[in-house]
């Protein structure tokens, strides 16, 4: 037993040795961290692979404070190659607006999939992610108009404000995504992340006697059919297995 | 790295704050358009002298003014609105009758109403000699009524 770990020890030891003789060669902060690596036996230059998932956190943070949205979104990725990774992420919304002349509810769920391409150059055992992705987007939900107020010039007559409450469920919306982000390893295994998407509609169903104003997933429907959302994300990476790529 | 998360997360934030993207610039409800020609000479419009227009009931929207021509809103909260009309050699009295009917238009514009069925009823004829509907659609804002002095 004695003799066992003492071969494991000069081989971690051969390793590292080995490996820190290498590093220096590059850079000397690398070398720390292989020494640091000797202590708990992970040798950090191998690639993690698993599955991230984690929360949107600032959603639920403007729930708290906006009580015009209540919403949640879980995100989820998982790693490819060595800088693909499949990436997704569900939620679910309510959101209210006025505007001048009107006021609106659009409520429903989404799902979002795509890929997330690394373009950071990690070092070490470092898993840190400056990424570009697409995403295919959809949503299904209802859009209300609660109240309207015709448009009149001037304010010679008092113009009413009428109370429709016209619901329209089953709506459904397609849409494609350019996402650019970043994720930083706070922690072992805990990332933080931030990423903003822009939005273009591919086909939509609106309502007959108005218009989609916010679809969940997509959020705010611009002109042009474009939109675009962030993300603040907090996740744990559930480690599956390593790899030298 | 850490720098540049928190560079992002304040950039992104001072961006989501900007929201408003659209403002109406699209027509809106329409006024009524009525033109004023002369009897004698039907084809010929007609100035009026010291006109003074008002909705009954309320305040005036031309007052002393000599024109061939006025704009005028419809009331959106009923199918009828009473107007009075007075010139220097007398007051009338006409009542427009109409069916609304609202269109949207967008976001930032909401609804806006035009009016279908456009009719004159109750018209005293103190000055005015006669009226005509040359248009009984108000979409947009060109002659819809003729009034004949």
């Amino acid at each position: 037993m004695k003799q066992n770990i003492l071969r494991f020890c000069i081989s971690i030891v051969l390793i590292a040795v080995s490996l820190s003789a290498k590093a220096q060669e590059t850079e000397t902060i690398e070398s720390v961290e292989i020494v640091e690596s000797i202590q708990d036996t992970i040798p950090r230059h191998k690639n993690k692979y698993g599955l991230r998932i984690g929360i949107d956190i600032s959603k639920p943070i403007i729930s708290a404070f906006d009580d015009d949205f209540t919403g949640i979104e879980l995100v989820g990725d998982f790693r490819l190659t060595k800088k693909l990774y499949i990436a997704m992420e569900i939620g679910a919304s309510e959101k209210s607006g006025e505007e001048d002349y009107l006021s609106y509810t659009a409520k429903g769920s989404f799902a979002k999939v795509g890929v997330n391409y690394n373009l950071y150059k990690n070092y070490g055992g470092m898993n840190n992610e400056v990424f570009v992705g697409i995403r295919y987007g959809f949503s299904a939900y209802s859009q209300e108009l609660n109240e309207y107020t015709p448009n009149y010039y001037g304010s010679y007559f008092d113009i009413p404000t009428y109370t429709a409450n016209i619901k329209v469920d089953g709506l459904t919306a397609h849409w494609a995504e350019f996402v650019i982000g970043l994720k930083v390893e706070m922690f072992n295994n805990f990332f933080m992340g931030a990423s903003i998407a822009m939005k273009k509609m591919i086909s939509q169903e609106e309502p007959e006697q108005f218009q989609n104003f916010y679809t969940p997933g997509f959020e705010r429907v611009y002109l042009n059919n474009t939109g675009f959302s962030f993300n603040y994300t907090l996740s744990y990476s559930i480690p599956i297995y390593k790899k030298n790529q | 790295m850490r720098k540049c998360i928190y560079t992002t997360l304040i950039v992104l934030t001072l961006i989501s704050s900007c929201q408003k993207d659209d403002f109406c610039v699209d027509p809106i409800t329409p006024n009524l358009v009525i033109r004023f020609y002369d009897n004698a000479n039907t084809d010929n419009y007609k100035k009026v002298s010291g006109l003074t227009v008002w909705a009954e009931g309320l305040g005036e929207l031309y007052t002393d003014v000599s024109t061939d021509s006025i704009a005028i809103p419809l009331d959106p909260a009923k199918d009828f609105t009473v107007y009075n009309l007075k010139s220097s050699t007398g007051e009338d009295q006409i009542t427009i009758n109409y069916l609304r009917q609202e269109v949207f238009v967008s976001r930032s514009c909401g609804y806006i109403y035009n009016f279908k069925e456009l009719d004159l009823t109750n018209v005293s004829n103190n000055w005015i000699l006669n009226t005509e509907i040359t248009n009984s659609t108000v979409k947009n804002e060109t002659e819809h009524i003729k009034i004949l002095h």
